[in-house]
């Protein structure tokens, strides 16, 4: 059995600092590995990285991350990373991370992921080129996760995106801004891929549990949608299941 | 403006506004029977200076209405269970 512990969208600043140490100095005892499912930030600032390489860095787990919309603010994306990297947390975007729990080896990938709506009211790459350009980055996002996937050599497979690959855990938002929190195509990639497990953020008003339509279990693990400073999956790897 | 218009620019607002950067928050703009104009917010934070940050903001951008927060600022407590997947 892996033992996951899992958040996003925890907005880290200044005053942040400190908020969920408590709980995280008790992690090891709950979790093999703790991933952190993007908006680690409130503008996406080196500063604000600092804060979040201090409340989460130098934990007794390892730490995956994607970074979300609001770690994009202030188009300091690769430094953010480095930040991040220096306090031993991994921030995948398109890649993926394998790593030893007990005698299993857990595989996660890791893309931002993007909007574009849900199976029969999807955007679609039509008409003006800042249109195309959105769907397309979407389209992007989802292939490089399913490649991320492909090339993990582990016995359970974990998606971890900010954006929300199925509707169900959006239930609670507004039915008009579902293009903007999340796509199906994501889920397609997750559906093709293998996967135990798929986690996100970004939906603060939505849902925790939701499934795939190939019924990959799926948790909207944004703070304000499970309250606590994290929750745990415990997964146990069956027949490996390779991606088609 | 309108109700709808003006909660439309909060909301705008309260996102874009550096100091509060909130997308979460809902601005919704009723009328109290003496005909008062009030504005509800609601939604969650991480602490308790965004909360004040945000209703703050809101007053100076409608000094003629009566705001109400209802935003929850939540807790990073432990977790209960673990959630076992088969």
């Amino acid at each position: 059995m892996i033992r996951v512990a899992a958040v996003g969208d925890v907005h880290v600043d200044a005053d942040v600092v400190g908020r969920y140490r408590p709980a995280l100095d008790q992690l090891a005892t709950a979790a093999d590995v703790l991933l952190l499912a993007g908006d680690l930030t409130r503008h996406g600032t080196t500063a604000e990285a600092e804060c979040v390489a201090k409340e989460f860095g130098g934990l007794a787990v390892p730490v995956v991350a994607v970074l979300g919309n609001h770690d994009y603010h202030s188009d300091q994306v690769e430094r953010i990373t480095e930040i991040l990297d220096e306090a031993g947390i991994t921030v995948l975007e398109g890649s993926g991370t394998t790593l030893r729990c007990g005698d299993q080896r857990l595989g996660v990938a890791g893309v931002k992921g993007f909007g574009g709506g849900f199976s029969g009211r999807c955007a679609t790459a039509f008409g003006e080129p800042e249109l195309k350009a959105f769907v397309r980055h979407t389209e992007l996002s989802a292939a490089r996760l399913a490649d991320a996937l492909s090339t993990l050599d582990c016995d359970i497979r974990i998606a971890l995106t900010h954006f929300s690959p199925v509707p169900d855990t959006l239930v609670g938002e507004p039915l008009e801004i579902y293009p903007f929190l999340g796509s199906s195509l994501l889920g397609e990639a997750i559906d093709a891929g293998g996967v135990t497990l798929a986690v996100h953020g970004h939906a603060h008003a939505g849902t925790e549990r939701g499934t795939t339509p190939g019924g990959v279990p799926v948790r909207n693990v944004a703070h304000p949608v499970i309250g606590d400073a994290y929750r745990v999956f415990h997964l146990t790897a069956g027949a490996p299941v390779e991606p088609t | 403006m309108t109700g709808e218009h003006r909660a439309a620019a909060l909301q705008r607002v309260l996102a874009e506004d550096p100091a509060i950067a909130e997308l979460g928050i809902d601005a919704t703009i009723g009328q109290t029977p003496a005909g008062d104009v009030t504005i509800v917010l609601s939604g969650q934070v991480e602490t308790a200076e965004r909360r004040s940050a945000i209703e703050q903001r809101v007053r100076d951008e409608a000094p003629d209405c009566h705001v109400v927060s209802d935003i929850l600022v939540i807790e990073p407590t432990l977790p209960a269970e673990p959630e076992v997947l088969p």
